[in-house]
């Protein structure tokens, strides 16, 4: 999965339960997926953030 | 007739030319031809011509005398031309016979304004023929001349360079030494061609250094040429149609630095970028290479920050969503809460015991709950059942 798609993703379910379009039931469900999503865009921030700042660090070398 | 001594007929030919041109002095147009001159001892004789076409019309020997000899210096310091031979020069001059030596015309000024008339007057004709004939590499826009030499795109950075300039010269120790130490540490890779870069014959070999380079297979970045700073003479090879041609059509950047202080000759105006020396020109290359490399490091910081900036708008993205998932969960459960309890409150309400407990009772006879006020007939028994017990009752009147 893409960042772009897991984002996307997570904008729909907290819509949905924004609008309390969920059934109760199938509440667990979306939480759980909700809460898996904010995790894996977290991680993924700081992975580029990691190669950003290594980045950084090998500009300052050359200047 | 008897004969008469040779010095009888010099000495006849001394009054006479004493009688014609003693103690005047004019103005006269000659070509120099042969010189031989003394700086140490301080005169000079050379020859005078004037031709038509090819053939020599009149010739005389003259002299310079010690006391007229600071007209040499003062002429080349004016003009920029080295005395030498096949110039024409406006001279004033006086005849002098001496039965010995002969017949001489005596130089005492020489005129600088013809010269550098001529020299002007030559030049212009040489513009008007490249703009004429070679229309093609030079044409005149808002009396500009404009050439395809300058038209030329750069590259972004000079690396290749093709140097013509004179051997062992100020002019190569220079330009090199300047783009060997400049503080950048930027590396050129220079191709020499050197040839003769001044006097008569200099237009001659750097235009066949032009043609080698022309038909090397690598093509360069850019020629330099440049020459010494040091004398001021002799610049008139870089004024010639030749010159001119060569520069104006030249397929890669020509660079002159040819160290003219007064002057801008024929080459500066066809050539893509004419400095002042060697050393301007190699700072000119050093420069134009040094914008690159900022720009470079201008476009790595923007690349920094515009990636900064994505990522933090990208971690505001998310916990902002993140927020709005918490709050929203939250508010979700909250009001099936209140839903339930609004209906928990409703069931309560409408339980009859509730509804005993308000003050309400059951009305029955005969173990049927009656509801209207019909049903009943005085003298009937009728239970009535509170929330806290039974009454027995017997109805006396019904409306």
């Amino acid at each position: 999965m893409t960042y772009q798609e897991a984002y996307e993703q997570l904008t729909f379910l907290v819509d949905e339960i924004e609008n309390e379009a969920v059934p109760l039931d199938e509440l667990p469900g979306r939480i759980r997926q909700a809460t898996e999503l904010i995790a894996f865009c977290q991680q993924r921030l700081r992975f580029v953030d990691e190669d950003y700042q290594q980045a950084l660090i090998q500009l300052q070398k050359r200047q | 007739m008897s004969p008469i001594r040779l010095s009888d007929l010099a000495y006849t030919i001394d009054s006479v030319l004493e009688e014609n041109f003693g103690g005047k002095a004019m103005w006269v147009l000659a070509e120099t031809s042969d010189i031989k001159n003394y700086p140490d001892r301080q005169y000079c004789f050379l020859g005078l011509v004037e031709r038509e076409g090819n053939q020599t019309v009149a010739k005389l020997d003259a002299v310079i005398w010690r006391k007229n000899y600071p007209i040499l210096r003062a002429f080349e310091a004016a003009t920029g031309v080295a005395f030498a031979r096949n110039i024409q020069l406006l001279m004033l001059v006086s005849v002098t016979y001496s039965p010995i030596y002969g017949m001489r015309l005596e130089i005492h000024q020489i005129d600088h304004a013809y010269t550098m008339g001529n020299i002007e007057r030559e030049r212009q004709a040489v513009l008007d023929t490249l703009v004429r004939e070679h229309s093609q590499y030079v044409w005149l826009d808002q009396g500009q001349y404009i050439t395809s030499n300058q038209m030329l795109d750069r590259p972004a950075v000079w690396q290749r360079i093709a140097l013509i300039t004179a051997p062992n010269s100020d002019g190569w120790r220079d330009f090199r030494q300047e783009l060997a130490n400049n503080p950048w540490g930027y590396q050129f890779v220079i191709d020499e061609y050197l040839t003769q870069v001044q006097g008569q014959g200099a237009d001659k070999a750097i235009c066949t250094q032009l043609e080698q380079i022309a038909g090397r297979a690598t093509p360069y970045d850019a020629v330099v040429i440049v020459r010494g700073g040091g004398s001021q003479l002799d610049f008139g090879a870089f004024d010639t149609l030749r010159m001119g041609v060569a520069v104006a059509s030249f397929p890669y950047p020509i660079l002159a630095g040819i160290g003219h202080d007064r002057n801008i000759s024929i080459t500066d105006m066809m050539c893509h970028q004419s400095v002042k020396t060697p050393t301007k020109a190699a700072v000119f290359l050093i420069e134009h290479n040094r914008i690159f490399e900022e720009n470079c490091l201008q476009l790595a910081y923007r690349v920094a920050e515009a990636s900064r900036v994505a990522m933090q708008n990208a971690r505001e993205e998310v916990d902002i969503l993140t927020d709005r998932f918490r709050y929203g969960t939250q508010t979700y459960l909250r009001n099936r809460h209140v839903e339930l309890a609004e209906k928990a409150t409703t069931v309560r309400h409408l339980d009859p015991i509730n509804v005993l407990r308000r003050g309400y009772a059951l009305l029955s006879r005969n173990g049927q709950i009656l509801t209207s006020a019909d049903a009943f007939r005085p003298g009937d028994d009728v239970q009535a059942r509170f929330a806290d017990g039974t009454v027995q009752l017997i109805v006396t009147d019904a409306e």
